[in-house]
């Protein structure tokens, strides 16, 4: 007679507040499918009827420049990406980027805002630089105070990226202009502060050194199409 | 981007830290689709801070949902102290949507943990370009069942029984996926899907 198999049961799970329960609940968030960075949208999406869908997952996010604007936001840092760094930023990620040899951020003139950028650069695995050197300790307000009054230049330094310089300096430009003006984007999955192009380039313009002349006048036609697409500012930012 | 995505896409922008809790924020840690909870409303804790709860309020407005307190309509513009007055209490607001029935529920409590110790162990996804941050998963179980409401115990109950199934799953399923995989190699079957 051929034997013929009882259909599965599940066996039965550990009520809330066991430690099974709790050991579940822990395996289960340091689980492969759990890591930070995973893509969760098909949860939401799963919702729309007769829409498929599928798991994807993507690698966390630990690429350091990604680091570091995550912890830029974390520590409510106000900032803006300008220079050619920033006019990559608004070219599609379908072209490939433009040449240069750093990344500038723009930052008001606010020494407690600078010192929590320092913090945010330090969380995020960075080492700070100012004139040759690594940055004096102990990074405190008073330091934070000096350096704003000079306009004095941080450089933030990791393996495997380009330096990252904190400036005070936007040719003409006071920040809070091109602050109300400023646009949002997301970096790899971070929310990044990244200044107008028409204010970049507007800048770069009147820096006018050789390299800025030649960056403009080997890309005028890409800048041009990017300045079309962008529009005039907000009039309500 | 989908509704519920646009009210976390308006809170990264005005930088108000946000986590999600409740189904929602189960849903975000579900390993397939037998643990997601289809509801029409979504749960959002905001730090407990008048000036992120009144970004809040504007973002939601901003997208079109009428704000409220239980059934009583939150006036608008708000009365001078209520943010504050929100915020320092712990109470929770809603917002609702007509053109898409659009139900999000605004905390600015939680039984349990404070707002810190919830952010700091928040775990971060993606849908897509977005970060979500949600908050513990443990921590979100935990709160549901505090809840004491038939419908939570329900979450809990379905996700213990999830967990349990995938990480300590019933030796038989391992026989019956070994002899299938005999029958694969044998050829007598075709490869599953």
């Amino acid at each position: 007679m051929e034997n013929v198999r009882e259909p599965w049961k599940p066996t039965r799970a550990p009520e809330h507040g066991t430690e099974q329960f709790r050991s579940h609940v822990e395996r289960f968030e340091a689980s492969r499918w759990n890591v930070p960075g995973t893509d969760k949208g098909w949860a939401e999406r799963i919702q729309d009827a007769g829409n498929t869908w599928g798991t994807v997952v993507r690698e966390a996010p630990t690429a350091p420049r990604t680091r570091l604007f995550e912890a830029l936001v974390d520590r409510d840092v106000r900032y803006l990406v300008i220079g050619v760094g920033g006019v990559n930023l608004h070219v599609k990620r379908t072209r490939a980027p433009l040449m240069t040899k750093d990344l500038d951020l723009f930052l008001p003139l606010d020494p407690q805002n600078l010192l929590r950028a320092w913090e945010a650069c330090e969380l995020a695995g960075w080492t700070l630089w100012s004139g040759g050197e690594p940055l004096d300790r102990p990074r405190d307000l008073l330091v934070a105070t000096r350096v704003v009054r000079w306009r004095a230049l941080t450089t933030a330094i990791v393996e495997g990226e380009l330096p990252t310089d904190l400036t005070f300096v936007m040719g003409s430009f006071d920040f809070e202009d091109v602050w109300l003006r400023r646009m949002g984007k997301y970096e790899e999955h971070v929310y990044v502060d990244l200044a107008r192009l028409s204010d970049i380039l507007a800048a770069k313009t009147q820096a006018d050194r050789p390299k800025d002349r030649s960056f403009l006048a080997d890309n005028r036609a890409l800048l041009d199409d990017l300045l079309r697409a962008e529009g005039p500012p907000d009039p309500n930012p | 981007m989908r509704p519920q995505y646009e009210i976390l896409d308006a809170l990264h922008r005005a930088r108000v830290r946000h986590l999600l809790v409740g189904a929602a924020g189960a849903n975000c840690w579900a390993f397939d689709g037998s643990q997601v909870f289809s509801l029409p409303s979504h749960e959002i804790l905001v730090e407990p801070d008048p000036r992120a709860l009144r970004e809040t309020w504007s973002a939601l407005q901003r997208l079109g949902y009428n704000l409220r307190e239980g059934t009583e309509r939150i006036a608008d513009p708000h009365a001078p102290g209520c943010a504050e007055s929100f915020a320092c209490e712990g109470r929770s607001s809603t917002g609702y949507r007509m053109r898409d029935r659009m139900l999000v529920e605004i905390h600015t409590a939680f039984i349990g943990p404070t707002f810190e110790e919830l952010w700091a162990a928040r775990r971060t996804f993606l849908a897509g370009e977005l970060a979500l941050e949600v908050a513990r998963l443990g921590h979100v179980l935990d709160e549901l069942w505090t809840r004491n409401r038939h419908f939570d115990h329900l979450i809990v109950s379905t996700w213990s029984q999830g967990m349990h199934d995938m990480l300590e799953p019933n030796p038989e399923i391992a026989v019956i996926l070994a002899e299938h995989r005999a029958r694969v190699r044998a050829g007598l079957v075709g490869k599953d899907g």
